[in-house]
């Protein structure tokens, strides 16, 4: 048996990373042990099979799919920002001290020096410390991809211009504030006048409207009635759910019961059945319905709350698996992007007609791959073509289950 | 890093999504290969490779342009793999590799016009494949790196993060399993 050493050198001459000395050494040992040559034979044997391996490539959509997925998921990376001049480490510190040391020596006089109680009518600090401003989302982005696929196939039409639902206080209605005392010591605080407060008139700026109306729903501690009416906004009936979650794979399981106990079949696709043994794989997943009213609605998120609630109350208890819902009624790209997941069979959304035979309430579940969904699923083709005929005030939804990390 | 590669990240950084496109299709599929062959499963590679090029975009401002964009590349792809290997359950896959969107290219067109030979050449290729698969994914990723991409020890270095010294001795070690796998079946 070639010692180890021997048998590392040939290693590294079918590498072909020999220096010119180890090289000799190599062709010294291969003159002299049949062992040694046999055993490079069968090295260089393996590498060449290794090498003639057939070459695997992903299809010529695969970048398209990417750049389409980006918006959604990522902002622009921020250019990179120019390199820092080089200063001592104790620069930053230092500086940070001394503007709170200033900040901190201003508060003081002007507190101190300025405690007279304010006259009737005057108000020493501004009333509305929570300015009006537009309804922000938390950052989870109900998104809609940059360009979608667009067939030309005549849909019902989302609403129109959509105003934002706005429920902080007008300020229209909140009484401006007067304009404050100014005292001596104002004046002399770093011997400089001081600046005046910013304008309150910049906060009462009425926020633009934004494209979509979204509305914000505590799973766990649900305002049914506000659901409910949120739900019966849109003409069309159509809405987009977004339901962020800490693990796709166990919130889907959540829902899947409060679905069936509900007597919803679900019809799941090959890739997300596959996805859903696989606890490793991070995945989230979206539902589509057409028969389910808005009250049935109401009742599975209620469901879901109350079962995060008693989950966070077992003796092992984990936290609550579900963030804030997000309602908006489905607008013209998210009927794209469904179009894009059911892949080739989406036109059978409005060629096959659900019939009066059908089977009971079904919602359809795919893995939220809008990069690469499956072109052609079974499970989509069967789900369309087996819809029974919604019930009258029922709705469309498209129900996201999105890990909040992804 | 190549100039093209400088350009269109610099492009990128500006705002101009197109030039990410670019960076893509220029490494698409020498990396789809190489995490294809990691895995043996071209549904898990293809997501493997998507989740690097979106956490690329995502990091682009920090790469420092110290090493190959593909280096930097392959590294978040390789550890995205061989977590992902680690989770997963060992699965007897019967028809391992063989669903999936990715596409197989042929060596040589004109001997796959024989049944009988694209069938031995499957072959060949399952059995090479399942041997690769018993390694461990230190082994494999070496052997990976070096035979079916070329690479240079000083290469797989930086992309693995370890001294060229342990390339050596984790290659040495591969190749003595792989010719004890590939021997058995040989007889």
């Amino acid at each position: 048996m070639l010692a180890d050493r021997y048998q590392q050198l040939l290693t590294a001459y079918v590498d072909g990373q020999l220096s010119s000395r180890q090289r000799k050494a190599a062709l010294r040992l291969l003159r002299r042990s049949a062992e040694a040559r046999d055993l490079l034979r069968g090295l260089q044997r393996d590498a060449e099979r290794l090498r003639r391996l057939p070459r695997h490539k992903l299809d010529p959509d695969f970048p398209a799919r990417v750049l389409r997925a980006l918006p959604k998921l990522y902002p622009a990376p921020a250019a990179r920002r120019p390199a820092p001049r080089t200063l001592p480490a104790w620069a930053g510190p230092a500086a940070a001290a001394a503007v709170l040391f200033l900040v901190g020596a201003g508060a003081y006089v002007y507190f101190v020096h300025n405690a007279a109680k304010p006259s009737a009518g005057e108000s020493p600090v501004a009333q509305n410390d929570d300015p009006a401003r537009p309804v922000e989302d938390d950052g989870i982005d109900p998104a809609v991809p940059k360009d979608g696929p667009s067939d030309g196939q005549d849909r019902p039409k989302g609403p129109g211009k959509i105003e934002v639902a706005d429920s902080t206080p007008d300020p229209a209605q909140t009484p401006p504030d007067p304009p404050l005392k100014e005292s001596e010591a104002d004046k002399t605080v770093l011997g400089k006048e001081p600046r005046p407060l910013p304008d309150k008139e910049m906060f009462d700026k009425k926020p633009k409207t934004a494209d979509v109306s979204l509305s914000f729903f505590k799973v766990k501690e649900l305002e049914a009635d506000k659901l409910l009416e949120a739900l019966k906004k849109d003409k069309d009936a159509a809405y987009r759910l977004e339901l962020p979650c800490k693990e796709g794979n166990q919130a889907f399981d959540r829902l899947r019961r409060v679905l069936e106990a509900q007597k919803v079949k679900l019809v799941v696709e090959q890739v997300a059945q596959y996805r859903l043994k696989k606890p490793s794989l991070h995945t989230n997943y979206v539902l589509y319905m057409e028969d389910v009213t808005p009250d049935e609605l109401v009742k599975v998120v209620q469901q879901l709350g109350r079962d995060d609630r008693s989950t966070e109350k077992a003796p092992k208890g984990d936290a609550s698996q579900f963030g804030p819902l997000i309602v908006s009624p489905m607008i013209d790209k998210d009927r794209e992007e469904l179009r894009h997941l059911l892949g080739a069979y989406a036109k059978l959304l409005q060629s096959a007609k659900p019939s009066a035979k059908g089977p009971e309430r079904q919602a359809l579940v795919l893995p939220y791959n809008p990069v690469a969904p499956q072109e052609k699923s079974a499970e989509v083709k069967r789900y369309l073509e087996s819809r029974r005929t919604p019930r009258p005030g029922t709705l469309h939804v498209l129900l996201v289950l999105r890990e909040a990390n992804g | 890093m190549s100039a093209d590669d400088h350009r269109l990240i610099r492009d990128c950084l500006q705002g101009d999504t197109a030039a990410f496109g670019a960076l893509i299709r220029r490494h698409q599929d020498r990396l789809y290969n190489t995490v294809y062959r990691l895995l043996d499963n071209a549904e898990d590679a293809q997501d493997v490779v998507q989740e690097a090029f979106l956490s690329a975009y995502q990091s682009l401002a920090s790469f420092k342009g110290d090493s190959l964009f593909f280096t930097w590349l392959y590294r978040i792809a390789m550890n995205t793999a061989i977590s992902l290997k680690r989770k997963q359950r060992a699965v007897v896959r019967i028809d391992a590799g063989r669903n999936g969107e990715g596409v197989s290219e042929p060596l040589d067109d004109s001997e796959f016009s024989r049944p009988g030979h694209a069938l031995e050449q499957a072959e060949l290729e399952r059995e090479v494949q399942d041997a690769l698969n018993r390694l461990s994914p230190e082994h494999r990723m070496v052997l990976i790196l070096k035979d079916i991409e070329g690479q240079k020890y000083e290469a797989m270095a930086a992309v693995l993060q370890v001294p060229i010294g342990t390339i050596r001795s984790r290659l040495h070690r591969a190749r003595a399993e792989l010719r004890e796998l590939l021997e058995k079946k040989d007889e």
